[in-house]
């Protein structure tokens, strides 16, 4: 999803692990935005209105980890 | 020689003249005793008819309630007429809570053009409201024919006011572009269009213009405490910044920090000058005064302003787009997001929401781009045809 935001938005595409630095694939906050309006169609949950701390996911294995941590039933 | 045209309401496969009415009205005048309270709330076009005809002058109030507006029960004490009778409507309540409007008959028909003759008028709107009480006053004025096409969907609507003839409708421009849409619009010889109760941009007038091109085709600004404001008729959008200077029907308008503002001295709204916020941002542009959108809908989006209506004006430009509907969404990490729902033309079945996010994209800054684009086969819609920004 993140790479199909990527191409939407004009952007090269990356190659992602697990270190990859989010805002190094050239999303900006705003396409982080983007990114989790469209992951909350797909999963059904924004992890980041349930939370009630802020949380600034820098990598995205952090990013992942979020969402594991808030998925439901979990 | 044939007689003069006389005033009659058809529905479906009814229709009531001239002379039916005035029985109905005289008995409606034996029943009501002068000073009374009546409440026309049942949602019928001939009630509201029969009560333009028999209670002003008769009784004392006359209340049209809309479907939806729950009232406390009527407290009636008997009270000699004095005075003009008082009419009360309400308002649409898109912007808050439905409120009592104290009008006269007078008022409400200051816009009424008598000498613009009988034609056959299409009744979409609600007539206990401001903007279908309007149509029903100029009909009756001009001994014109009333075609109510409330019920049905909007291609029934459509193929009913074909069939009846229709020559002149008022309508949101939100049920025009769904007119234009079902594709069954083609040659309908309209004279007479009018838009109200929303903003109107070109593309829109424009593509009105191409589609009935003997029509004359007028965009009003009108609210429940003032009525109509102004009309536009020259197919440009917006209105012409002279009126500023000499508002065409005496109703002042003023731009406050961005904002229209309306003289309605009646209005409980307005402040000790009489004037009203309109909520309405504009902007002037040469010799133009153009609407941007409402203030209150304003969102951030990433530090940015963004009016959801700028968005939706951008993306009906595209030539496979018949409408567009924006709104917002809270966000973590740029505030707001906005979220575009699109209808999108049935000769292009193929186009996807990315492909119209990547066009969006080509024409507006990027804070300006929705994040996500749904397809529908139709955007959500209050009683009276105007899109419904959740």
């Amino acid at each position: 999803m993140l790479l199909q935001l990527l191409e939407e938005d004009g952007m090269p595409a990356v190659e992602l692990t697990s270190d990859t630095i989010l805002l190094d694939t050239g999303l900006d906050s705003l396409g982080l935005a983007v990114l989790v309006t469209r992951l909350e169609t797909e999963l059904g949950y924004d992890p980041f209105s349930i939370m009630t701390e802020a949380a600034y996911p820098r990598t995205l294995e952090d990013f992942v980890v979020i969402y594991d941590k808030y998925a439901p039933g979990s | 020689m044939t007689n003069p045209p006389t005033f009659s309401l058809i529905r479906g496969e009814q229709r009531i003249d001239r002379e039916a009415l005035t029985a109905m009205s005289d008995e409606l005048k034996e029943s009501t005793a002068s000073g009374d309270i009546v409440r026309v709330d049942d949602g019928s076009t001939e009630n509201v008819l029969l009560a333009v005809l028999t209670l002003d002058g008769h009784c004392r109030r006359v209340e049209l309630v809309p479907e939806g507006v729950a009232l406390d029960p009527l407290v009636s004490e008997p009270h000699e007429l004095d005075g003009p009778t008082e009419w009360v409507i309400y308002t649409s309540g898109t912007s808050g809570e439905p409120k009592a409007v104290m009008h006269t008959l007078e008022s409400l028909s200051r816009a009424v053009k008598p000498s613009d003759g009988a034609r056959i008028w299409g009744l979409v709107y609600d007539p206990h409201r401001l903007a279908g009480l309007a149509v029903v006053l100029q009909a009756l004025a001009t001994e014109s024919t009333l075609v109510d096409v409330r019920a049905g969907s909007i291609t029934e609507k459509v193929d009913a006011m074909r069939s009846a003839g229709v020559t002149a409708l008022s309508a949101t421009p939100t049920l025009w572009r769904q007119m234009l849409q079902t594709g069954r619009t083609l040659g309908w010889a309209l004279e007479r269009i009018t838009l109200g109760g929303e903003v109107s941009d070109q593309h829109t007038l424009d593509a009105l213009a191409a589609e009935f091109p003997q029509a004359r085709i007028t965009h009003i600004f009108a609210a429940s405490e003032t009525g109509v404001a102004f009309a536009v008729g020259d197919g440009r959008e917006g209105f012409p910044h002279k009126y500023l200077l000499a508002p065409p029907r005496g109703v002042a308008l003023e731009i406050r920090d961005n904002i229209l503002w309306v003289q309605s001295p009646n209005s409980s709204l307005a402040g000790a000058d009489g004037f009203a916020s309109t909520d309405d941002v504009v902007e002037i542009v040469g010799d133009r005064v153009l609407f941007i959108g409402r203030s209150s809908g304003m969102v951030n989006v990433g530090g940015s302003k963004v009016f959801p209506e700028q968005v939706e004006s951008i993306i009906r430009k595209h030539p496979s787009i018949v409408d567009a509907l924006v709104f917002s969404k809270r966000n973590p990490f740029s505030g707001n997001i906005l979220l575009a729902k699109v209808i999108v033309n049935t000769e292009d079945p193929d186009i996807g929401p990315a492909d119209i996010r990547r066009w969006v994209a080509t024409q507006v800054p990027t804070h300006m781009v929705p994040a996500q684009v749904e397809i529908v086969d139709d955007l959500p819609k209050s009683s009276n045809g105007k899109v419904v920004r959740s």
